[in-house]
């Protein structure tokens, strides 16, 4: 046994654990990162709006309620309320919306038509029909993060931090 | 073939290499730092427990905050830890339900739990970085001397007659190729800093 080389031994052994860890890796999870890339270009055209902060998140008042360190540390899921309701804020506009098994309940505020889009990682967008009140629905709820954004009529534009429901 | 720079910082020339390029529009430098990293992203959410749903979450947030942050690297030697703390923190946000406002820190917290988790996760980074040398060094190789490793690694063993076969290659300078191969990978300058640092493997 040498102190300062691996044996070819441990050489070997190292490298078969290296090639089993590389291999456990699933494959969406590689490939999700490399389609990620393409998101550049969108935030830098975001960087340009106005920023919606997240203000209210009923979830989080539950997790402090049933003491977030320990269902942290052991790494369970806290209880979780039916509803999950999220405010986002900026100084104009806020965006309120309200998660149900089926889809995203959203209402603008103060209520006005606007252009809303959902923004995903992989650089899609998808245009949400939005009523002269400013309700706008989500169907259904979506898989991975998204972020919205928000083109008012009165030519400002909006756009949320990432959501993750 | 990937080209190294040689210095003590062993991988980490590679890594700066394809930050830069990753930097500069260069989808496949970004597409080698997702595949370098996400051993590590994985073990991370492994030790969290967190099912296969929720490591693709927790690695979509990891990838999405390091490409963020891509231009204020400045020591890809510590990028490794960059990942496995945001990744941790994404775990941690993940499971407690929560929203982007309030994120758990590594730093104030005292628990003797959460020391104990820290500890690990500079396991997992030793690790991670051990591994992704030695994939460089083996990436390096000719590719007939690359099958001739993964034969002589596979699980269940192979004879050196089956190896020889299945490469089409005499029995007889299958030993000699192997000692070849192993003292490329040693020297290789991404391997050869760890070998001549105390941070050896525990021998198991």
């Amino acid at each position: 046994m040498y102190d300062d080389q691996w044996t070819d031994d441990e050489l070997l052994s190292e490298l078969g654990e290296a090639l089993r860890a590389e291999r456990e890796v699933p494959g969406a999870l590689v490939d999700a990162g490399k389609a990620i890339f393409t998101w550049r270009s969108i935030d830098a055209e975001l960087t340009a709006l106005t920023q919606a902060h997240l203000t209210y998140d009923s979830f989080a008042d539950d997790a402090a309620l049933q003491g977030e360190e320990s269902s942290l540390l052991v790494g369970v899921r806290s209880e979780q309320a039916a509803l999950r309701s999220l405010t986002f804020a900026a100084d104009d506009l806020s965006i309120e919306l309200e998660v149900t098994d089926d889809g995203v309940l959203g209402q603008l505020v103060p209520p006005q038509s606007a252009t809303v889009e959902v923004l995903s990682p992989d650089s899609s967008r998808v245009d949400v029909a939005v009523d002269e009140v400013g309700w706008f629905t989500l169907r259904p709820v979506p898989a991975t993060r998204f972020r919205l954004t928000c083109h008012l009529a009165s030519g400002a534009s909006v756009v949320t931090d990432w959501i993750s429901l | 073939m990937t080209t190294v720079t040689t210095g003590p910082q062993g991988g980490s020339h590679l890594v700066a290499d394809l930050v830069t390029r990753a930097l500069q529009g260069d989808d496949r430098a970004w597409g080698a730092l997702v595949a370098r990293y996400a051993p590590l992203v994985m073990s991370v959410c492994r030790r969290h427990r967190l099912d296969e749903a929720d490591t693709l979450d927790v690695a979509q947030g990891v990838w999405l905050s390091l490409l963020e942050h891509l231009g204020s690297i400045r020591e890809p030697a510590a990028l490794p830890g960059w990942i496995a703390t945001t990744t941790r923190r994404e775990c941690l946000h993940l499971l407690t339900g929560k929203g982007g406002r309030q994120r758990a820190e590594l730093v104030g917290e005292v628990d003797g739990a959460t020391i104990d988790l820290t500890e690990q996760l500079d396991d997992m980074i030793v690790q991670a970085e051990r591994h992704a040398a030695l994939l460089e060094a083996l990436a390096d190789l000719p590719p007939q001397h690359q099958q001739l490793v993964v034969l002589l690694i596979h699980d269940p063993p192979l004879a050196y007659a089956e190896i020889g076969r299945r490469l089409d290659m005499p029995i007889g300078s299958i030993g000699p190729t192997r000692q070849r191969c192993l003292e490329k990978i040693r020297n290789h300058p991404a391997v050869a800093p760890l070998l001549e640092s105390p941070a050896r493997p525990a021998h198991r």
